[in-house]
């Protein structure tokens, strides 16, 4: 878990520009803005993440799966997603399968492996 | 397999498939109840189209045509919206979300529009301009009167964009000229109107029926085009 630097969105990196952008940006683009859109405005995150809680939220809800539906497809404890969904874990922090098998990675704008 | 399927079992079927979606409706409302935020976008991916066309028919009221991203973004504000609301929603009430909270969906609108009120009525300030009726003999087509109808009336222009994306000049032509015709008391419609366009009055019927069904086909699976569904010219 990391806390976010003064002012700046931990979450967010230079990525999101480019994905606007690209020629696949379709459906993508779309739950792009959902998770901008409604970062500030959905209830229930009380940690710093929020960015990362929405995107989470985002991929789950567009699966049509519940929390613990989603923690077993991903190999996750329930506790671990809540945490998650509540803001507490930074972008770095999140579990391997849903950085790599979820496009919440891209949601949030990010590039990088880590 | 038999390719003409009698009405009844599509019916059923369709009727099904309602309930199937209410009860998904209602088990989304209730994950929203328990404060499962995740679902609001589980909502908004499959009943975007509905969430959609209520949007779209609170902003057509609003003399206002939204674009598909305004669309999607107040499609998802009413989502959001509904996620406060649903520990007061009752699946057992009977009306849909979107539209038991339906004051909520126009507080949306609003808040995207600003400040609305209807335009000044141009054809009466026209009209009095006027010296006199316009001669008969340069009376203008109904499609041009209403593409110039269309510049102060959303849902002119609406329908009149409708009408260009499923019908051809001459069927627009047809298909409005029978509506007046409809409208001013003719009986027979489609008898006035073959010889003015040089079509035997069955052919009329008949391309009048098909382009209410591609009309009534559009404003069911477009959500742009959803408040159309309302009209009488189009019901």
């Amino acid at each position: 878990m990391s806390a976010p630097a003064d002012g700046a969105d931990p979450d967010v990196g230079d990525g999101r520009r480019r994905l606007a952008w690209h020629p696949s940006a379709g459906v993508g683009g779309r739950l792009y803005s959902a998770v901008e859109r409604a970062s500030d405005r959905l209830p229930g995150i009380d940690g710093p993440h929020r960015r990362v809680a929405t995107a989470v939220m985002a991929v789950r809800g567009t699966q049509h799966r519940s929390a613990a539906q989603f923690a077993a497809a991903y190999g996750l404890a329930e506790a671990e997603l809540s945490a998650i969904e509540r803001g507490l874990v930074a972008a770095p922090d999140l579990p391997a399968p849903l950085r790599q098998l979820t496009p919440v990675e891209t949601l949030l704008g990010r590039s990088h492996e880590g | 397999m038999n390719d003409v399927p009698t009405t009844k079992p599509r019916t059923a079927e369709t009727g099904r498939q309602r309930d199937e979606r209410s009860e998904v409706v209602a088990e989304l409302m209730a994950r929203m109840a328990t404060g499962d935020s995740a679902a609001v976008f589980d909502l908004v991916d499959r009943f975007g189209p509905e969430l959609r066309a209520a949007v779209s028919r609170v902003a057509v009221t609003r003399g206002a045509l939204l674009d598909r991203q305004a669309l999607d973004d107040l499609a998802l504000d009413v989502g959001l919206e509904l996620n406060d609301l649903a520990r007061a929603w009752r699946p057992d009430a009977g009306a849909l979300p979107w539209t038991w909270a339906r004051h909520r969906v126009a507080a949306v609108v609003d808040r995207h529009l600003g400040q609305w009120c209807s335009s000044l009525d141009v054809g009466v300030e026209r009209t009095e301009k006027e010296d006199g009726p316009v001669p008969s003999a340069h009376e203008a087509r109904l499609v041009d009167v209403m593409r110039r109808m269309g510049s102060t009336e959303p849902l002119v222009e609406l329908l009149f964009e409708a009408l260009e994306l499923v019908l051809s000049e001459r069927d627009r032509q047809l298909f409005l000229e029978v509506e007046v015709q409809q409208a001013l008391g003719d009986r027979s419609p489609a008898t006035t109107v073959g010889p003015m366009l040089g079509m035997q009055p069955a052919a009329v019927r008949q391309q009048y029926r098909r382009a209410r069904i591609r009309l009534r086909r559009l404003a069911g699976t477009d959500p742009r085009y959803a408040p159309l569904a309302d009209l009488p010219i189009v019901a």
